[in-house]
């Protein structure tokens, strides 16, 4: 077929470049409260497919339940809604059925650190080759306000109205515990430009790069992490070449520390300080990344052979030699 | 030298473990399956890993039925056993697993052991089993073996093998050419001895008995394999092109993995062992998403930790295959023994109407079929499929006939590419195509909620009421090509008895002794539980009586206490539902298969009944 | 003639041999592998893969596209060509579905990156018109359907031709409809065929046009009395033309007129050498048009060689028959028309000396520019638009303003990006690249903030709300990045309360 389309001689019209837009990656009118810190992360990782130029049809995101699990129904890419907690599995199994595909996992804090906390750990162990968000913010939104493990103490929800009883879970602690870790960060939903330089990063690691983003939720959290940045105390930005690297307009919304994030030990003892009640500071950056560590798909399909249906056929029959009479 | 003609038999060898009684056993049921005869072989295996010795909880063993005719069933009372001491024998005189007029053979050392209550209790037993009726051999075993072998422990089981090889005249030659090819990795020096104890033992048996046995042979027309179900349903996993097992350990389901994980590689599957049962499911439903044929595999504690991820599967309409080993229950119940308590919670376990295909094997062969058919159905229905196997089934060793295959195909029928939506479901058929990421053109919102045709969430009834019903279309759209079951006896007359799953053999093997006897009984057996199979109730109404025979709870009939609303076994209330005809059941929950002889009882006893009436 | 024609168009010729790739592919006719004697297996193959007889009724997606790549999808013309590319971008959907679903990933997406080996796989769309006689209507709609991009095959079968004859007798009125096919020639993308029904090779050349990867106009003339069509090809009345593209660049290369008879005279003799020129194809076709020649005069053959000498009349079953003026100019534009033909398909060298037109060499540069222009003029009539440019490429004809478009949409794109950099205090801003995008202030006034093409918000127009807005948004604002600056109305209500909440926001 011959026929031309003028655009492709009058505007230097190039099919590579054009497609990749925002708009490609847009499913659903979002359904979010306004205000809430969704959207901007929602923006940051259709621009970051854009940038990439990744095929929407070699994109799954998978989901659990909750406020941030609605995600994948806003990307108009493949998209799983699963069930609560089970997100990380179902991921592990689409990796394994097909390593090339850009898989993205969306949790909530109840979703991951609660009722899927055991999902988490052995996934962080297994190490897929999967891009993790981790939405906090800090309370269980689309059950409309109980306590989350990350809930700090006196904040005061509909299943403890005085507050928590125990102090709240450090996700961070318990990631980099755990054997096998390999890309921790940690971005905010109010430094748009932070969050899509955590993403980027976190999609270009191989392996799962799990990435907390701090959010306030405008309706049942308002006042989590300094009301979603605005009191802008405590918050550390972490800076090195191998890192995340900051825009001009970042630099004067918190304190910089210098951080290697290649360095395990380092990583670790920042993480410890992250609960201590008097220097105790909110990282945000890159905590953590170790190169060269396998993702399981890599070691599962390095040892399988990829034998045609008539040869697998023939050695079927050959492995039965021994059984047969 | 008398030769006794015999058409089947039932042997047992039984030692401390370590002492190779399955060893043993298994040598002699490859030489004789290679013979001609059919078999099922199963193994005594203590539920301990490392029992105290001499006691009846470290005895292990194995059962070996064969005869000239096809075989299905484990059969009723052991005729000869073989022990090498006396606790062994009463671990299997407690199990109620021989016969009164048994013949027993035993190593007579522990008449002399230097413990005095030792050879108390082994003077006791053998009196107990002479007073029952037993025909007691009591044999020198570590004397007769010490002139070929270091270590005694070690050779007996070999002179056994010698012996049972005069008493059922098997070919010798062929005796030690399987007994070779099974230490094949041992030392030549092992081979060696192994093979005069072999001839000693058979020497044995030629010079101090005066009688053997006679059975039939007739060689199997076609190439024949023996695999017990567990290793049936891995090998049929691979015929079947599943690429991917995603499993977490339980009894008895682990060795299907076992199995698998030895070979699946060469044939570019994987065998995935995930943290916890939830995620064994998860793991192979994103596969199945994405396009990779997976299966997981359980039993009925893993079972009820999947049904949350079950239930997404029927929503999301993703092509699942889940295998459950059912084993005793509820909860830990009884890890190594058989029930088939699972029936109904596979069926209706998902919260919410949730219609999936549930399916039986009833044989080894089944174990081994059904994989295929599994995956076929899952995939071309996009549906949740449930295969039962038992226990029984997976332990249990049958002869069968070698498949025949030529291609083994792990693509995915279609990527459907198409114009319309996720859920464009097929009005008639109720069939949504499939889009599978990465290979498909267009993309698609996957939904744990209620969704729409385009995937999107929807939650007016309308929407609701139409997403059920094609789900259930599905469901429909099989049963409509499901045959009648086929019925074993005539279509009518005194009494039906319907099973399912592994008790097919005992349950066929009673019906057709008791039809040889003249009574008007038939067999029907379902392989479908989910839809059922078409014209049950015509069937069952020709009959005067029908009577479901399972492995399962029921009331005791008669309990006083309960008589007055007795609570029926699980396929009788299913089946009842069904056709609303008043359909009784024989049901025990022994945790082992019932025997034919037991079956052929209850057939006696309810036409007694009937014919009283 | 015509119903022969219209029920072959129907027929299994156009079936894509992508019609049994696809019923392979999805596993049609090709029986379930069920193991046991459970399932009826046939039936559930036959359920889920119906085969085309039952599939063709069942409503389900595949069926649609085994349904396209069935045959030709043949449309009646006259209807809204609207409704036309919606069938066409139809059609073409369901063919990409069945390439993507043999070759996968490979396979093109949208039907314009189809190669021409990929469009052979497809079976054509055709419109068919069956009209008594071009009109207007008919060739303002065939210009439509022609200068956009869709591929269409169109078939025009006239039961009459050069019939516009007035009752009073006058004149047959000069309408282009007669030279439809080679009006076509100037869509140069075109296959063009124009063809009397009576041609034995009629199939196979409608055929050829239908099968070439390029869109086709084939012009048929089937009167009833397929006798008429025998004589309109003699007459030149409705010469036999082809025009395929694909054989090169040139007309030589391109154009055929190879069934007609007697190509180097003005017009093919009868048997009995009798001349027969378009006068008597005019005649044939209505007698009553034509009144008997008195008086002194010459018949058309000397008249044409003395031009304008004396008065000129037909000769006709032993009869003279006068000739009308229009008549007369017909006859004599068709003899043109014919010899321009021949001196593009380059067949006329060595002829009639009277008709020779040496293509290379003699074509007369003032006579080619004369029937562009008359082309350009009739095509500019018929298309409803008031200049066009033929001189160039049909590029342009095709999109027409397209590029423009293009254009202003992308200077306009560029004005909408804001200016990151802080603006006067006065004037109401946002720190756009900090925005998070969470809906806020769009939703309280999407007149005043709107998103950019990164999807961050920024003031659109401060003065498109009232001052209210911008301090309610600045105060909602997530990131806390709007600036409602100072207010613009003076007049607002309220206006002092929202200064001092404004004020609060530092």
């Amino acid at each position: 077929m011959k026929t031309l389309h003028v655009d492709q001689f009058t505007a230097g019209y190039c099919p590579e470049e054009a497609g990749f837009t925002l708009e490609r990656y847009a499913g659903e009118q979002p359904r979010w409260c306004k205000g809430c810190g969704d959207y901007a992360i929602l923006v940051a990782l259709e621009k970051l497919l854009a940038l990439k130029k990744i095929p929407s049809n070699q994109v799954v995101c998978v989901s659990g339940i909750g406020c941030s699990s609605r995600f994948p129904y806003y990307l108009k890419t493949f998209g799983f809604h699963g069930i609560h907690g089970r997100a990380l599995p179902i991921s592990t199994g689409v990796k394994l059925a097909n390593p090339k595909l850009t898989v993205v996992t969306v949790m909530g804090d109840g979703d991951c650190f609660s009722i899927g906390l055991g999902h988490w750990m052995h996934a962080v162990r297994y190490n897929p080759n999967l891009l993790v968000l981790v939405l906090d913010n800090e309370i269980y939104g689309l059950t409309k306000q109980q306590t989350s493990p990350t809930t700090p103490l006196g904040t005061k929800t509909k299943t403890t109205p005085k507050g928590p009883y125990i102090p709240p879970l450090n996700p961070l602690k318990l990631i980099m515990g755990a054997t096998g870790v390999s890309f921790v960060a940690q971005t905010a939903t109010w430094m748009p430009g932070h969050v899509s330089a955590t993403l980027a990063k976190g999609m270009e690691h191989s392996g799962l790069s799990f990435i907390r983003i701090l959010q306030r939720c405008p309706i049942f959290s308002p006042q989590a992490f300094g009301q979603g940045g605005k009191e802008r105390e405590g918050f550390c930005f972490l800076t090195h070449e191998q890192g995340i690297l900051l825009e001009d307009n970042l630099q004067n919304m918190a304190e910089s520390l210098p951080h290697d994030p290649r360095d395990f030990s380092a990583a670790q003892a920042l993480v410890q300080q992250t609960e201590d009640a008097e220097k105790g500071f909110t990282p945000l950056g890159l905590i953590f990344q170790a190169l060269n560590r396998p993702s399981y798909e890599e070691v599962r399909f390095r040892s399988i052979s990829h034998p045609s249906p008539e040869e697998k056929a023939e050695l079927l029959l050959d492995k039965l030699k021994p059984f047969e009479i | 030298m008398k030769k006794l003609p015999i058409s089947q038999h039932i042997l047992e060898i039984v030692s401390d473990a370590g002492e190779g009684a399955q060893k043993a056993g298994s040598i002699f049921a490859q030489t004789t399956a290679k013979m001609g005869n059919y078999l099922w072989t199963v193994e005594l295996i203590p539920s301990e890993i490392q029992p105290p010795p001499h006691t009846t909880r470290s005895s292990s063993g194995i059962r070996i039925r064969f005869g000239s005719e096809p075989i299905t069933n484990g059969g009723n009372l052991t005729n000869l056993i073989f022990v090498f001491n006396e606790m062994s024998l009463l671990a299997r005189l407690e199990a109620h697993a021989l016969a009164e007029e048994v013949i027993v053979f035993i190593d007579n050392q522990w008449a002399s052991d230097p413990n005095p209550d030792i050879v108390r209790q082994y003077q006791q037993i053998l009196a107990e089993l002479s007073q029952r009726g037993a025909d007691i051999y009591e044999l020198a075993l570590s004397q007769e073996v010490e002139p070929f072998t270091e270590d005694p422990q070690k050779g007996k089981n070999m002179f056994v093998l010698g012996v049972l090889g005069f008493l059922y005249q098997r070919d010798i030659d062929l005796l030690q050419a399987c007994a070779a090819k099974a230490f094949s990795h041992k030392s030549a020096q092992v081979l060696a001895s192994n093979r005069a104890l072999i001839q000693a033992g058979y020497a044995w048996g030629q010079g101090q008995l005066d009688f053997c046995f006679s059975i039939p042979l007739l060689p199997h027309a076609a190439p024949m394999v023996t695999l017990n179900g567990n290793q049936a349903l891995a090998y049929g996993a691979i015929a079947a092109g599943f690429e991917l097992c995603s499993m977490y350990p339980i009894t008895p389901a682990s060795s299907v993995a076992h199995t698998l994980a030895n070979i699946f590689e060469e044939f570019g599957g994987m065998v995935h062992q995930a943290e916890d049962e939830i995620a064994a499911i998860g793991v192979a439903l994103g596969a199945n998403y994405a396009g990779k044929p997976a299966f997981t595999v359980t039993s009925g504690p893993g079972m009820a930790l999947k049904t949350e991820f079950m239930g997404l599967a029927v929503i999301t309409e993703t092509p699942l295959v889940v295998v459950d080993v059912q084993r005793g229950g509820p909860s830990t119940g009884l890890p190594t023994k058989i029930e088939q308590g699972d029936l109904l919670s596979s069926l209706f376990a998902t919260p919410g109407d949730a219609p999936k295909v549930v399916l039986a094997a009833s044989s080894i062969a089944d174990c081994f079929h059904l994989m295929k058919t599994a995956r076929t159905l899952a995939e071309e229905l996009r549906i949740l499929v449930i295969l039962l196997s038992d226990s029984n089934l997976a332990t249990g060793m049958q002869l069968f006939e070698r498949p025949a295959i030529s291609a083994i195909s792990s693509s995915p029928p279609h990527a459907a590419e198409m114009e319309s939506l996720p859920y464009h479901w097929d009005k008639l058929t109720g069939v949504p195509p499939r889009l599978i990421p990465g290979v498909s053109q267009k993309v698609g919102m996957t939904s744990s909620l209620n969704h729409s045709e385009a995937g999107l969430v929807r939650y007016d009834s309308l929407a609701n009421e139409a997403a059920h019903q094609m789900r259930s279309h599905k469901l429909a759209t099989l049963r409509k090509c499901l045959k009648p079951p086929a019925v074993l006896g005539e279509e009518e007359g005194d009494l039906l008895l319907i099973g399912w799953g592994s008790t097919k053999g005992a349950i066929a093997e009673a019906v057709q002794i008791a039809r040889g006897n003249g009574l008007k009984v038939s067999h029907l057996h379902l392989v479908f539980l989910n839809p059922l199979p078409p014209r049950l109730k015509e069937i069952g109404a020709g009959f005067k009586k029908i009577v479901v025979v399972e492995l399962n709870y029921q009331d005791v009939p008669g309990d006083p206490y309960t008589k007055d609303a007795p609570r029926l076994s699980q396929l009788a209330l299913l089946l009842r539902s069904h056709t609303l005809l008043p359909i009784e059941s024989f049901a025990r929950v022994w945790g082992r298969a019932f025997m034919p002889q037991e079956i052929l009882t209850q057939i006696e006893q309810e036409i007694l009944a009937l014919e009283a009436s | 003639m015509e119903d022969q024609l219209w029920s072959w168009l129907q027929g299994e010729e156009w079936k894509s041999p992508l019609f049994l790739e696809v019923q392979e592919a999805l596993g049609m006719g090709k029986e379930l592998d069920l193991a046991g004697e459970e399932i009826d297996s046939a039936q559930l193959t036959q359920a889920l893969h119906p085969s085309q007889s039952q599939g063709m009724e069942r409503e389900s997606s595949w069926n649609r596209v085994l349904k396209a790549l069935s045959g030709a999808l043949v449309l009646k013309g006259g209807g809204d060509p609207q409704d036309y590319f919606a069938a066409y971008d139809q059609h073409m959907r369901y063919a990409l579905q069945a390439l993507a679903l043999i070759r996968g990933k490979e396979a093109p997406t949208t039907w314009q990156e189809l190669s021409n080996r990929d469009f052979a796989f497809i079976p054509p769309v055709i419109l068919y018109f069956r009209i008594d006689e071009l009109n207007d209507p008919v060739l303002r709609q065939l210009g439509e359907l022609m200068r956009q991009e869709r591929e269409f095959k169109l078939i025009l079968v006239q039961t009459q031709i050069h019939a516009t004859v007035s009752r009073l007798g006058r004149s047959v009125t000069l309408n282009p409809h007669w030279d439809v096919g080679f009006w076509g020639l100037f869509f140069r993308t075109y296959f063009v065929l124009q063809i009397p029904a009576h041609l034995p090779a009629l199939k196979t050349e409608v055929q050829r046009a239908v099968s070439s990867p390029r869109p086709a106009l084939i012009s048929i003339y089937a009167p009833a009395d397929l006798a008429l069509s025998e004589l309109a090809l003699r007459t030149r009345a409705f010469p036999y033309l082809r025009y395929d593209p694909e054989e090169g660049l040139c007309w030589q290369a391109t154009l055929d007129l190879s069934y007609n008879p007697e190509p180097r005279q003005l017009w093919a003799l009868e048997a009995n050498q009798e001349e027969l020129n378009l006068g008597h194809f005019l005649f044939r076709q209505n007698p009553s048009a034509f009144t008997p020649f008195m008086g002194d005069g010459v018949p058309v053959r000397d008249w044409l060689e003395a031009e304008g000498t004396k008065p000129v009349f037909l000769s006709m079953d032993q009869q003279k028959w006068t000739l009308t003026p229009t008549q007369q100019e017909k006859i004599l534009s068709q003899i043109q028309l014919w010899g321009n033909l021949q001196a593009m398909a380059g067949q006329a060298k060595g002829g009639d000396p009277g008709l020779v037109v040496d293509w290379e060499e003699k074509i007369d540069l003032e006579r080619q520019k004369a029937v562009t222009k008359a082309l350009q003029t009739l095509s500019a009539k018929l298309l409803g638009v008031t200049s066009v440019d033929f001189t160039g490429s049909e590029l342009k004809l095709n999109l027409g303003s397209h590029g423009e478009e293009t254009k202003t949409k992308r200077e306009k794109s560029r004005l909408e990006k804001p200016l990151p950099v802080a603006q006067s205090s006065e004037t109401a801003w946002i720190e756009t690249p900090l925005c998070t995008a969470c809906d806020e202030c769009t939703g309280i006034n999407p007149r005043i903030f709107a998103y950019n093409q990164d999807k961050q918000a920024y003031v659109k127009d401060p003065a498109a709300g009232p001052y209210a807005d911008l301090v309610k948004a600045a105060e909602k604002c997530s990131a806390s990045i709007i600036h409602p600056g100072a207010p613009l109305n003076p007049k607002e209500k309220n206006l002092e309360k929202w200064i001092q909440r404004a004020a609060k926001l530092g």
